[in-house]
């Protein structure tokens, strides 16, 4: 029987060849910035959204994009330099959780939604959802055709960028919500407790085989490609989640490259 | 509710957040100022996987998450400087943890309201379960870590504010650097036992930092650590008990009192700052000749 | 100022050191006595911390021997006192300053320091001996460069050195504060008769104290006098290209170098 038969399925593969596009230009544009750590608060902060929408009734979708907009907009504000923004970042991820925990705990019964949120689902988008997804990806996709050099000017060098007129506090807060929004989108697959790992991965490997950011972007969607889809084959056939999956291979593939390059760096010498 | 007083449940839960609490206090102390957060997370992460593995060999979660983390430690203790700040690396060993903690869960039990509560234990805290032989294995760790954090603590501060300057009055700076992570790797079980691998900053990040902005002298700092780590599990564990709304964990409450400590303890930091004791606050002092 | 006829306190007879493949030094000699004031210069990369890093046991050399009071250098030596170039005391930001300069005296210990009288006056006296009492309550982040650098040497102090190794004390001061650095540098060393290895890239501020000038560059050292070791036909040589030695108003210029 093949993969696509069911619906489900179809939905998933959809929404995750879109999310994986913009997640490895928005982890590629996350490691240039030095916000890797807000990669690992976003999904944190929306579960607690999730789970809150939940207990009042709505749709989790909705409560993860809401606090995860809410999130970033917090972690814009947010000053100081990089080592204390990341202990104020982590202490917000904890109160975000344990608020999260908090609505898991009202709810009275079991709240498989929200579990699903946290650790991710094949069974998670269903046909509405996944229209609303193309279209938000249509809006970011375009956002980052559109930003690309100014924001990569603005990433490298954020004064020269200035001086040159680029709006640099402006793209910067536009480019968060962006992240907030891929956040919301990658969490219903990977669950949010991995979705760092398929915002990050990708770029990070690519980062390491190549310097020029094009080419760096470009494997990087390549690559989050690849993963999603092994992931979500996997997940299907073993009948497990696909966010280990995700997780797993990306480590694996990151060692690889690694040892790789460790290996002909002692060769060279 | 006489019996309630004297009940196991209640003791367990008591012995096993003060545990838990004095272990992550002295820990979170030389974690805070070698800026290893993100290493105690990576363990915690690691952890997880360890106490999820374990549940699906049929080990104790405590004993399983302890090993794991203590293997990984090892096994990484030549990328011991690799582990530092906020490296991508680190990032990646956290989610493959998490990832595989999240398989293992998934393959305990298919699905369903009993995996997922367990799974929940683990993320978010389980004091309201705890055996009493887990406790009994946090009291072991929290003496241990206890102790060594003691012997070692002068050399481990030195090492820790000046690792060159240390090495050359021939401290063993990179021995101290393991044993260090050895230890925070107990006190990383311990601290998931009770609030879980996800709120793990409320007893090993936030007391210690609260600390370190209040005081600025190491002893002072490192009792403040205690103190505070221990108020936030006494506090959160009797509001578990005393309210009556739902079935709302400890760890929540935990989790809530150490953010409000942490933020409340920042204008203290800036304070030192702008607070120059006489001295003049722009560069250079004449000195009284 | 002069030698005094004693056994050198240290002696480098032919020492090289190779790290990496890279020869840093081919073969040093030179001995310094009691009360000597040195000052070891040369560009970046020549070696100059590395001297220290030998001298203070972290590194062994590749040739030739290094007797320190008779013996081969090791670490935890009480008799050096050391200030290093980069302090990384970034985590030492949140405590005290009396705290910091304490390491010198008893860090190295296993266990916690109890409460002791005379622990407290032996830092009290050592922060004296700087001018650095009035900082003593001070939370380290809020000193400046120069007050850090003090509580340094305070901390080098405690454990009443015979040798003072100083890596590039002056970097982060200007020139008045330099020169109040290497007169609390040399008062220091007359009353206790300390001998002192000064690293620096700049001669000038310690001209005045100055008893030899090692001089490191291009794998090769030069010891003697100012007058003697920096001259354009010296530094010729041991830069390998032409280098000019300007003198103007008292002060060295050493041209055709970037240090």
């Amino acid at each position: 029987m093949s993969i696509f038969h069911f619906e489900f399925m179809q939905n998933a593969f959809l929404a995750a060849t879109l999310v994986a596009a913009l997640g490895g230009v928005t982890g590629f544009f996350l490691i240039q910035r030095g916000m890797t750590f807000a990669g690992h608060a976003l999904p944190g902060i929306g579960f607690a959204g999730a789970a809150g929408a939940v207990w009042l009734g709505f749709s989790p979708l909705a409560g993860l994009v809401v606090f995860t907009l809410a999130g970033a907009g917090g972690i814009a504000k947010l000053k100081g330099d990089p080592r204390e923004r990341d202990l104020h970042i982590g202490m917000i991820l904890v109160t975000a959780l344990a608020l999260g925990l908090l609505f898991l705990s009202l709810y009275p019964g079991f709240a498989e939604p929200a579990y699903a949120i946290l650790f991710g689902s094949l069974l998670g988008i269903s046909k509405g959802e996944t229209q609303v997804m193309a279209i938000g990806s249509l809006f970011i996709g375009l956002f980052f055709v559109f930003a690309f050099r100014p924001l990569l000017f603005a990433s490298f060098d954020p004064q020269a960028a200035g001086a040159r007129g680029v709006p640099t506090r402006a793209l910067g807060a536009a480019f968060l919500v962006v992240t907030a929004l891929v956040v919301a989108l990658c969490a219903p697959i990977t669950g949010t407790l991995l979705v760092f790992t398929l915002l990050v991965a990708p770029s990070a490997i690519a980062t390491r085989l190549t310097a020029s950011p094009l080419k760096a972007v470009l494997l990087s969607v390549v690559l989050a490609e690849g993963l999603v889809w092994t992931a979500l084959t996997l997940a299907y056939f073993w009948n497990s989640v696909p966010g280990f999956f995700v997780a797993a291979l990306a480590f694996l593939v990151y060692l690889a490259v690694r040892l790789f390059q460790a290996y002909e760096h002692r060769r060279v010498k | 509710m006489t019996s309630f007083w004297t009940s196991a449940l209640f003791w367990n839960a008591v012995a096993g957040a003060t545990a838990a609490a004095l272990t992550a206090g002295a820990a979170g102390f030389f974690l805070s100022l070698r800026a290893l957060a993100f290493t105690g997370e990576a363990l915690t992460d690691i952890g997880f996987a360890g106490a999820s593995g374990a549940a699906l060999a049929g080990v104790n979660p405590l004993a399983g998450m302890a090993g794991f983390s203590l293997l990984a430690v090892l096994g990484l203790g030549s990328l011991n400087d690799r582990l530092k700040g906020r490296d991508i690396e680190t990032g990646m060993v956290l989610s493959l943890a998490l990832g595989l903690g999240v398989l293992f869960l998934n393959l305990s039990t298919q699905s369903g309201a009993s995996h997922a509560s367990w799974g929940l234990g683990l993320l978010f805290g389980s004091l309201a379960s705890i055996t009493t032989g887990s406790v009994i294995l946090a009291g072991v760790f929290c003496a241990v870590s206890l102790t060594v954090l003691a012997v070692l603590f002068r050399p481990l501060l030195f090492a820790s504010l000046d690792p060159i300057l240390a090495q050359s009055r021939g401290v063993p700076v990179k021995a101290l650097a393991l044993g260090f992570l050895l230890i925070l790797a107990l006190a990383a079980s311990v601290t998931l036992m009770v609030v879980g691998a996800l709120l793990t900053s409320a007893l090993l990040i936030a007391p210690a930092t609260a600390a370190l902005n209040f005081f600025r002298r190491p002893y002072q700092a490192l009792a403040a650590s205690l103190m505070f780590a221990v108020g936030i599990a006494w506090v959160g564990l009797a509001a578990a008990f005393f309210i009556p709304v739902g079935h709302i964990p400890a760890s929540f409450f935990m989790a809530i009192l150490s953010a409000l400590l942490y933020f409340v303890s920042l204008p203290a930091r800036s304070q030192r700052r702008r607070d120059t004791c006489g001295c003049q606050h722009s560069r250079e002092v004449t000195p009284k000749e | 100022m002069e030698q005094t006829p004693s056994p050198p306190l240290l002696e480098f007879i032919n020492a090289g050191i190779q790290l990496g493949g890279q020869v840093i030094q081919k073969g040093i000699t030179f001995s310094l006595y009691r009360e000597q004031f040195v000052a070891v210069l040369g560009p970046n990369g020549a070696g100059k911390s590395t001297l220290l890093k030998l001298i203070l046991g972290l590194l062994k050399p590749t040739s030739g021997q290094i007797r320190l009071f008779g013996e081969t250098p090791r670490t935890g030596n009480r008799r050096i006192g050391y200030t290093p170039q980069f302090s990384s005391l970034e985590a030492s930001l949140t405590l005290r300053a009396r705290d910091i300069v304490g390491f010198g005296l008893d860090g190295h210990r296993w266990g916690m320091a109890l409460p002791n009288k005379m622990r407290a006056a032996k830092i009290t006296r050592a922060l004296e001996e700087v001018d650095g009492l009035h900082l003593a309550e001070a939370s380290f982040s809020e000193l400046s460069g120069g007050e850090r650098q003090r509580l340094l040497i305070a901390q080098a102090l405690l454990s009443d050195p015979e040798l003072l190794l100083l890596d590039e004390p002056l970097a982060s001061l200007d020139m008045s504060h330099a020169q109040e650095m290497v007169a609390l540098v040399d008062r220091i060393r007359r009353t206790r008769g300390t001998a002192v290895l000064f690293v620096t890239h700049d001669v000038n501020p310690v001209l005045p104290c100055l008893d030899k000038v090692l001089y490191l560059a291009g794998g090769q050292s030069t010891l003697g006098t100012v007058q003697d070791v920096i001259t354009t036909d010296n530094l010729s040589r041991l830069y390998g290209s032409r280098v000019e030695v300007l003198q103007s108003e008292g002060r060295l210029f050493v041209l055709g170098v970037d240090t």
